[in-house]
């Protein structure tokens, strides 16, 4: 039994695949334009970077977490984890950076009435009552090359206050 | 004139650079069919993406703003301003779940493939629409650019029904091109890793261990014993593997080569940052060299259904409704091994074929390999 035609690459064929040999490259750098001024597109060929580096000595990671205030004026600290417990964990990460993280340039898109109310619900369905007040602590945390911990300054923290509107 | 036609010639024409390297991708219609086969039981059985994209389902419009490009400019035009319902989901879910039960047993597949395809796309880009987008468009891309190679025209219905495709093994060419710029460009952006004053594999297992608690396997092991010098060549072999998968990409045997370089590098990533990133699997095993590694005979493609194909849709039919209903059965095993991290018991099954693939490739590949290129229908043409 003979197998199915061959059909060589054609000249349509041929020229297509130089003009993604170009293509590529060329998405890739309209990619990072768009990257630097708004927010990364999607879709574009490319496998995550991991392009951060640290300094030698220790290495400074920001920790997010929602910092509770509930009305006997106690409060409690969730994690991401806790919260988004309904997403994949790479996506919580993420999700945190883009939406609940003030930059020089742009407010923390997840501080909006419907994200609120979210909260509130998911507060309450976790610690038994609804809180006063909701904020995003970003702790920048320090470590040595070993992984052990080394004391936090004062001023090693950022807050993101979400406000209560309806 | 004169010379820049000749420059061109030397490119695009028939004995080209380009024909040369489309003709190095010179594939089986058995291993072309293979690819589709293992493509869709992965996504079917382990991956299950369909399901995967749900999960955004109940998060709060206030967090729904899709990343710049398409997904953004559907959801403009539509109107959508928040994130569509679970039910919406459960009909993309069966849709896609039809899609790739379709495209394993290879009925109308250069169709099937570009809706697979599709399909994967709005899934990813509403996913993605929550900030994060993980770099898995390979694993999407995979079905259309391989729609029209000629995947289904051995072990399928279409071959049973008398339909079969130009065989086109060279399209596996430009998928090796997506995925050695993919690696590339993942590399060009760790330069940095390469000075010596700067720390970077070292510091991304130790955001994973301290942050996000992936604290299973090597990783608190080898922060704590692994030298420094030996983190600084781990950063330089990392960039130097992914810079050099380009060049590599541009033959099928080298292609194999970084593939198998590939597997050991996510296996060490695995065991100490907990991440698996198993969708580029699917994709590597485009290169695999199925026909060597389960025996197939090189000419025969013709496929005897020992039952008719009305059959085989209704046994489709029953299937869907397994997979929608209940998941993949290979869904149990998470339930039987929990983590300190993410990474599921599916994500190591997963790990463990393929090094059984890659295994059984080195030894049934590497004495074809030293005699030369594998025999192909395009030589025979």
């Amino acid at each position: 039994m003979s197998g199915p035609r061959v059909q060589r690459p054609g000249p349509a064929a041929r020229l297509f695949a130089a003009g993604l040999c170009i293509a590529l490259p060329l998405q890739f750098a309209l990619a990072a334009w768009i990257n630097a001024r708004d927010a990364e597109p999607w879709p574009v060929v490319t496998l995550p970077s991991f392009g951060t580096t640290y300094p030698g000595s220790e290495v400074a990671l920001d920790v997010p977490a929602f910092v509770v205030e509930l009305a006997d004026g106690g409060s409690v600290e969730l994690t991401p984890g806790q919260v988004f417990a309904s997403i994949p964990r790479s996506l919580q990460g993420g999700l945190m950076r883009a939406r609940f993280r003030q930059t020089a340039t742009h407010a923390a898109v997840g501080d909006n009435p419907s994200t609120w109310r979210w909260l509130d619900g998911r507060v309450a369905a976790l610690l038994g009552e609804h809180p006063v007040s909701i904020a995003v602590r970003w702790r920048r945390e320090h470590y040595n090359r070993r992984g052990e911990r080394l004391a936090l300054a004062p001023e090693d923290e950022q807050w993101v206050r979400l406000e209560h509107r309806s | 004139v004169r010379q820049q036609r000749n420059s061109l010639r030397t490119l695009l024409g028939p004995r080209g650079r380009v024909a040369r390297w489309l003709a190095r991708f010179n594939e089986t219609p058995q291993t072309l069919a293979c690819v589709r086969i293992v493509y869709a039981a992965f996504a079917l059985f382990l991956l299950e993406p369909g399901k995967r994209f749900a999960a955004v389902a109940g998060l709060p419009s206030g967090l729904f703003l899709p990343p710049p490009g398409p997904a953004r400019w559907v959801a403009d035009a539509l109107g959508l301003t928040g994130f569509p319902s679970l039910e919406f989901f459960q009909i993309l879910d069966t849709g896609l779940t039809a899609a790739l039960l379709l495209l394993l047993v290879g009925y109308r597949t250069r169709w099937v493939s570009w809706g697979v395809t599709l399909l994967l796309l709005v899934g990813s880009g509403l996913f993605y629409s929550s900030g994060k987008i993980n770099h898995d468009l390979l694993f999407s891309l995979l079905p259309a650019a391989l729609a029209g190679s000629g995947w289904g025209n051995c072990y399928s219905l279409d071959t049973f029904e008398g339909r079969s495709e130009p065989h086109r093994p060279w399209l596996l060419a430009l998928v090796a091109a997506l995925l050695g710029f993919a690696m590339f460009s993942a590399g060009v952006q760790k330069l940095e890793w390469l000075h010596p004053a700067r720390v970077a594999a070292q510091g991304h297992l130790l955001r994973h261990v301290a942050v996000y608690g992936r604290s299973d396997g090597l990783g608190p092991w080898a922060l704590a014993h692994v030298p420094a010098a030996a983190w600084k060549l781990a950063d330089i072999a990392v960039v130097v593997f992914e810079v050099g998968f380009l060049p590599a990409a541009f033959a099928l045997r080298s292609v194999r080569r970084w593939v198998l370089l590939a597997l050991v590098f996510h296996t060490w990533v695995v065991l100490t940052l907990n991440i698996s990133f198993w969708q580029n699997y699917a994709v590597y095993a485009a290169f695999v060299p199925w026909s060597g590694v389960l025996k197939l005979g090189e000419r025969r493609t013709a496929w005897t259904l020992p039952v008719p194909s009305w059959f085989v849709l209704s046994a489709l039919a029953g299937a869907l409704f397994g997979l929608v209903r209940y998941g993949s059965p290979l869904a149990r095993l998470d339930a039987k091994l929990v983590l300190t991290s993410d990474l599921t018991s599916r994500e190591l099954l997963a790990l463990g074929l393929a090094w059984l693939v890659a295994l059984a490739s080195l030894w049934r590949w590497a004495p074809r390999s030293r005699g030369g290129e594998a025999t192909s229908d395009l030589h025979h043409a």
